[in-house]
């Protein structure tokens, strides 16, 4: 399981054009990019957790753990 | 607080050796949801007219002109349809010779006679020509069967070029092409049951009061959470959800928490654009910030900006997804006014890729199967939350 931040969106880190490279650099916007399957030893994954059983609700953990260990990632990446 | 909201028309149009009871019976349903009905009668149109290629050609110009008038006159961007038999194959006949120039918002056809490999792909994808459909084929429909056999047979004599539809799925599958098998003939699904859901279906993203009052829990719960887990002061941080709204994302009405700038109300933001259309394009959560006092980058033209609350300086913009078909029915944009929560300041580090992940992962499941109830126009009885 990978989890990134991008700068920009996909289309346009991966399309090259000059203008396109402008417009990423300049961005202000981040994308976290959640690849790979599910993955709870992971240590980003484990941290977040980690913050939702400190400061968050019963329901956010539920929904935590059920998109984490969804067996289709699609609730993170299309 | 006042919320707009935008006026949604819908057609209906009826088959062939009828006038069209139901689109009488089914204006009440379409009421009580807000839309506004503009039925189209043609009157009583035989068998024979409907195979001759000329008349049935008169009759698509028609409706084609019908339709441009009705975009004319209302200045809506997109009009809903519901379509019976003879109506379903007009008006996809009509979508498909305007080349883009018409465009559908949300689609019900029943006991169909559109062309089993007709080009979902290019409507939804090339000419953004159609936001969603819902396709009620029956079991027993031996008339959209009949009319898949005489295109294939004699079409070389009659031209028509339909298909069976109304009793087998289509060819391309989409979670934007809501496939619906029930039992019985033809006309079967011309039900109040159905009337009802399909009223339900094509006022998405407006939101019934059962999954409205659903996702207005759920959000402000998770604004106070998300306060919590960011160490932020609930008062400056607000909620709402984005949808497709005549084919850009505006804010569902009442479907927020904590908005009261009341410019904001009518934002309409592109795909692509700023953190919320960035996330409704790609399925990324987004995050963006003010710096030094501005908005850089791909972020929204000047006219959209100049309406958000002069004190916002961040946004996280949450995908909402339905976790077996991927389709993404809405954007849940979380954001705070004043300083940035010191999480997410820097947005490279991985204190800020934690908090996103918790934010993400911690709303998604709570919410995704209530909204996708809503865009398929199912009612909240029929969803495990």
């Amino acid at each position: 399981m990978e989890i990134k931040l991008v700068r920009g969106s996909t289309d346009q880190v991966s399309s090259g054009s000059s203008d396109t490279v402008e417009t990423w650099q300049d961005s202000h916007v981040v994308m976290l990019k959640v690849t790979g399957d599910g993955d709870f030893y992971n240590p980003i994954v484990s941290q977040a957790r980690e913050l939702i059983l400190k400061t968050g609700s019963q329901a956010m953990l539920d929904s935590f753990d059920s998109t984490i260990l969804s067996k289709n990632k699609s609730s993170f990446s299309k | 607080m006042i919320e707009f909201r935008r006026p949604k028309i819908v057609v209906t149009l009826h088959g062939i050796q009828t006038t069209g009871k139901w689109q009488k019976q089914i204006t009440p349903y379409l009421a009580k949801h807000g839309l506004i009905p503009y039925h189209l009668d043609y009157g009583w149109f035989d068998v024979l007219r409907f195979l001759l290629p000329w008349t049935r050609n008169r009759r698509v110009r028609a409706i084609r002109e019908e339709l441009r008038d009705l975009v004319r006159i209302t200045g809506a961007d997109r009009i809903s349809v519901i379509a019976h038999s003879f109506g379903t194959f007009q008006v996809m006949e009509a979508l498909q010779r305007e080349h883009g120039e018409l465009k559908y918002d949300r689609v019900v056809l029943t006991g169909s006679i559109v062309p089993l490999d007709y080009d979902w792909q290019r409507a939804f994808e090339v000419e953004q020509s159609v936001m969603a459909v819902r396709n009620e084929r029956a079991d027993e429909d031996w008339v959209a069967a009949l009319a898949g056999w005489v295109s294939q047979k004699l079409g070389w004599l009659t031209r028509l070029k339909a298909g069976n539809s109304g009793g087998t799925q289509f060819v391309y599958t989409s979670p934007r092409l809501i496939d619906t098998a029930n039992s019985g003939d033809h006309s079967s699904t011309l039900n109040a049951s159905k009337f009802e859901r399909w009223a339900r279906f094509i006022a998405y993203p407006y939101l019934p009061d059962d999954i409205l009052r659903k996702v207005k829990l759920e959000i402000q719960a998770f604004r106070q959470e998300g306060a919590r887990l960011l160490s932020e002061d609930v008062t400056k941080m607000r909620i709402c959800l984005f949808a497709p709204i005549d084919g850009a994302l505006r804010m569902v009405p009442g479907a927020s928490d904590n908005m009261n700038f009341a410019p904001e109300y009518d934002l309409c933001i592109e795909a692509d654009h700023g953190a919320t259309g960035g996330a409704y394009k790609t399925g990324d959560t987004a995050l963006i910030q003010k710096a030094s006092g501005y908005w850089g980058g791909d972020t929204l033209p000047g006219e959209e900006l100049a309406k958000i609350h002069p004190d916002l300086s961040w946004v996280v913009a949450i995908p909402i997804k339905n976790g077996d078909t991927g389709a993404i029915v809405g954007v849940l944009s979380l954001d705070g006014l004043g300083n940035v929560p010191e999480m997410l300041q820097d947005d490279t580090s991985e204190k800020c890729k934690v908090a996103l992940l918790a934010l993400t992962a911690g709303i998604n499941a709570r919410i995704a199967p209530v909204l996708e109830a809503a865009f398929r126009g199912d009612s909240l009885r029929k969803v495990e939350v």
